[in-house]
């Protein structure tokens, strides 16, 4: 890790959910993001990836929510450029560079997600040698009971292979009442964080996790990236 | 001529290779009466489809040149550019894109949005091309026009809504329902040729009536009127087809039209929504630059009175000499004018004018601001502009590619030899991403291009066209240099050898600049060089920069800083001081570190997903890197970085891991420094040539910069 990388990931406001025992002790857990919709969880969802990559972690991003891979990479550049917003701009370059190659997009359209048919394609370009996630990044997921067996056989697999596991999603229904829904699917959750739009930021509330951290994180409106208050 | 000129319609069609849109070119020359009798693509009549007009292409099955011809439907003239599919050959894409003023963007039922159709939509969005989608072979198994919707929306981001529903799919399929007018049209007759309109049938009807809504909710985010009407129950199909143009011109939405092109199906009532909703000259914003007034942007209007601003987009060598395309943006043009060529300032005078079919051409008196036809015998290049005596305004330059691969050729023969220049310049001068130099070390003759097909496809028409017969060196990749770290340099440039001397004195550094290709900065405090000496200096280091010594590619990316230097009252020269920099910068060269660098292609492949780790694996071997994988229904796109090197023979490879059934394409991505391993085989290769004799260069000589 480079100095470089060893700042930006420091600096990161990301480290109040790091354990005791620093982010590596994160492996195996599963972490839940419930927000409505436009309210920045898939800013939120790029900020965990790219800390990870500048940690020098394997990150697969797994999307649910209809996008083009192009349309994801452009979210990752934007967010990338606001991260390193103080870095000249070809050491920002190189430093892209360097880390973007660690990072897999993987797409489902509508209708062909299954975790079976995620956990096979996982071992596919493990076998292959592809690509090994040590961190995996889930967005797009409708919230709701009916998602508690896949939330539950992916907290499995999260705690058999030691990955760090973020999922990311809004309620089934239009007008679900999200902390009902999050509630329907803690067991698994070693974290849950709800987004919440306020009068000039995003603030994000702790279900469960860190207490130290539940009213000193926001999203800052204009760039998405989260900061302490 | 159209003396209307919202009658008036410059169409591409643009797709996907093998969605058929050659053949849906030649329905539509059938339907407006351009042809008398159908061929197919690969037909078994071995005619070939009428664009598809050289021999080539008919023997491949494929469109490389685009050729433009012109037709009349509903009153309306459809000046209509077929352009290839194939990604090799995108700079006729983009040629055509630029003289547009709408497209059909043709999609297969069965495989919808696919790699390419993303290039080319891309390519669309560049030039600002509004445009209409055919959904093609609804007669296929497989077809599934609604999914190709869904595709444009989620792919391609467009607000695609179906504007037709196919009657019946797959060998059912008979015709569609146009949900505007709500009623069925059937293609009758031996060639469809009679449109036959009847009632929906009522297994439809439900299914219409919603999507009629759907299309109805989308156009009227662009008309008021329409809105009103809805609300009000006294919609109309002129309320719908302005909104729905509005809605297009603004390329906020596109229309999905269906059919099968080879089965006769649908065509007609295609063209009826070319002239409906596509935009006209008069609809579209053009602008040049006035090269005299620092390129101040000056907006053209489609006005034949106004002074004429033409651009030439394409050249063509033919049996009577050049044939240059051009697009008329404002005034007007007629045999025996005189008009001067912008980038040349020259005068030009106007011979023969005609009006294009495929290959056959109608002599014309005079054209117009909108249309698009073809000059003879005018010197200029692909990209000029012509403007009327007294203007010189330049079109924006179109974008074009650094070509990525190159070839060493050397001729067989004296006749060979003989017609190989007059090959390459009539080729180099049609396409600007083919080029031609001869490495000065070796006396070969390099061509480069955009990859191993686009390559292969002037080798094989400088032997039928120009009986060139040509032995080939392995394809080389254009390799590049940089360095990675600043390094200074203090170089005195001394020769006394008799009669007057050689002196010159250059220091300064050099720097990493990955900005640009190229930067001379000039520090100089005082008079230490003399002022008129120090574009020489800039020169020098360019040429030097030409082949680096590392591994004998271009250098590119990199600073130079003249901060001082000294020079001599007698022996000084432009001369003296090039050698200076030459020297200077090959003594600062290797303290820079230099780096090898190879051209990085995006690859994407298209595969059904039981396929998927075959193609994973293959890239992998190929020092891929995968960026993403997109699953939809059975298909796969799988999406990589690749090292050009690596991609020899990779078509073949994909068919036989993937039992044919994948498909990819490939542009360049960007420059990236070589692996230490690779790196060194370079080096050691370059050096061994150099010690061999005076032929040892990288990329088959490189790339010039």
């Amino acid at each position: 890790m480079s100095d470089v990388e060893r700042t930006l990931t420091a600096r990161s406001a990301l480290r109040v959910f790091d354990p005791p025992g620093g982010p590596t002790a994160a492996a195996g857990r599963l972490r839940l993001v419930a927000a409505s919709a436009g309210t920045g969880k898939t800013a939120l969802i790029v900020q965990v990836a790219i800390d990870a990559l500048l940690r020098g972690l394997p990150v697969l991003h797994l999307g649910l929510a209809g996008d083009s891979l192009a349309h994801l990479r452009s979210w990752y550049a934007g967010v990338y450029r606001e991260l390193t917003a103080g870095l000249p701009a070809a050491e920002s370059r190189a430093l892209w560079e360097r880390i973007e190659p660690r990072r897999l997009l993987m797409l489902f359209q509508r209708g062909t997600f299954t975790v079976e048919r995620f956990l096979d394609r996982v071992r596919l370009l493990e076998a292959q040698g592809v690509f090994a996630p040590r961190v995996v990044v889930a967005d797009g997921f409708a919230l709701g009971e009916r998602l508690r067996p896949e939330v539950e056989a992916l907290a499995r697999f999260a705690a058999q292979r030691g990955l760090e596991f973020w999922l990311a999603g809004r309620a089934a229904r239009e007008n679900d009442d999200l902390p009902s829904v999050v509630a329907s699917l803690a067991g698994p959750c070693d974290t849950i964080l709800l987004l919440e739009p306020e009068a000039d930021a995003v603030a994000l509330r702790i279900v469960r996790g860190p207490a130290s951290a539940a009213a000193t994180l926001r999203l800052d409106p204009a760039t998405l990236l989260i900061r302490s208050a | 001529m159209i003396d209307d000129l919202s009658r008036l319609r410059n169409l591409g069609i643009s797709a996907h290779v093998d969605s058929g849109k050659t053949t849906l070119s030649e329905r539509i020359l059938f339907y407006t009466r351009r042809i008398r009798v159908m061929h197919e693509v690969k037909g078994k009549d071995g005619a070939g489809a009428t664009m598809d007009f050289m021999d080539l292409e008919r023997e491949r099955g494929i469109t490389i040149t685009a050729a433009a011809t012109s037709c009349e439907w509903a009153g309306h003239r459809i000046n209509l550019i077929d352009t290839p599919g194939h990604v090799d050959f995108t700079i006729e894409v983009e040629r055509a894109l630029r003289v547009l003023d709408g497209a059909i963007l043709v999609l297969c039922a069965v495989g919808g949005v696919q790699s390419q159709s993303l290039t080319v939509d891309r390519q669309m969005n560049r030039y600002r091309v509004p445009r209409i989608a055919f959904v093609n072979k609804c007669d296929r198994t497989g077809a599934n026009p609604a999914r190709v919707v869904e595709q444009l929306r989620e792919r391609l981001g467009h607000d695609a809504v179906l504007a037709q529903v196919p009657l019946g799919l797959e060998a059912r399929f008979e015709g569609v329902i146009d949900l505007v007018r709500m009623e069925a049209l059937r293609f009758a007759g031996e060639r469809g040729e009679t449109v036959e309109r009847g009632p929906v049938p009522d297994e439809l009807r439900a299914e219409c009536e919603a999507r009629r809504e759907e299309l109805l909710d989308r156009a009227s985010l662009f008309s008021e009127a329409l809105t009103e009407a809805i609300l009000e129950q006294r919609v109309t199909e002129e309320l719908v087809h302005d909104a729905i143009r509005r809605g297009v011109l603004a390329r906020r939405l596109t229309p999905v039209f269906v059919g099968s092109a080879f089965r006769n199906k649908g065509v007609q009532p295609l063209l009826d929504a070319v002239t409906r909703y596509l935009p006209g000259p008069t609809d579209v914003e053009n602008v040049a630059l006035d090269v005299e007034a620092d390129d101040a942007e000056r907006p053209l209007v489609a006005d034949p009175s106004r002074p004429l601003v033409a651009l030439v987009f394409k050249l063509e060598e033919g049996r009577y000499g050049q044939l240059s395309y051009i697009r008329l943006y404002q005034g007007r043009l007629a045999r025996g004018d005189q008009v001067v060529n912008a980038r040349t300032g020259r005068r030009l005078r106007v011979g023969r004018l005609v009006r294009l079919h495929a290959n056959h051409m109608e002599e014309i008196d005079r054209a117009s601001a909108g249309d698009i036809v073809a000059l003879f015998g005018v010197p200029c290049e692909s990209g000029d502009t012509l403007c009327a005596e007294g203007l010189r305004w330049a079109m924006t330059s179109m974008h074009v590619p650094a070509p990525v691969m190159s070839l060493a050729v050397t001729p067989r023969d004296a006749k060979s030899r003989d017609n190989l220049d007059k090959a390459l310049a009539r080729f180099t001068k049609e396409d600007p991403t083919f080029r031609s130099h001869v490495d000065p070390e070796s006396g070969t003759t390099v061509i480069q291009g955009m990859g191993e097909l686009h390559l292969e496809v002037y080798l094989e028409r400088m032997r039928r066209e120009h009986g060139v017969e040509l032995t080939t060196g392995a394809p080389q990749v254009a390799y590049r240099e940089t360095i990675s770290r600043r390094a200074e340099f203090d170089y005195l440039h001394k020769k006394q050898t008799g009669g007057s001397g050689q002196y010159a004195r250059v220091a300064g550094c050099l720097e990493p600049h990955p900005e640009a290709d190229y930067e001379f900065v000039e520090a100089l405090v005082g008079s230490s060089i003399p002022r008129e000496y120090v574009p020489a200096c800039d020169r020098g280091f360019r040429e030097a920069m030409r082949k680096g010594t590392w591994i004998g590619a271009p250098v590119t990316n990199l600073r130079v800083t003249l901060r001082d230097g000294a020079a001599h009252e007698v022996d000084s020269s432009d001369l003296a001081f090039r050698q200076a920099a030459i020297g200077a910068f090959r003594e600062a060269y290797e303290a820079a570190g230099p780096v090898a660098l190879e051209p990085i292609m995006r690859v994407v492949v298209e595969t059904p997903a039981e396929h998927q780790g075959a193609v994973l694996g293959g890239l992998q071997q190929r020092r891929g890197t995968i960026v993403g994988t997109d699953e939809d229904g059975a298909f796969c796109r799988v999406e990589a970085e690749v090292p050009l090197a690596e991609m020899f023979g990779y078509s073949t490879a994909l068919r036989s891991r993937t039992q044919g059934q994948a498909e990819y394409t490939m542009e360049f991505s960007r420059y990236r420094p070589v692996p230490a391993k690779a790196a060194e085989e370079l080096r050691r290769a370059y050096l061994a040539a150099r010690r061999r004799g005076p032929s040892g260069t990288a990329g088959g000589g490189g790339v010039a910069p």
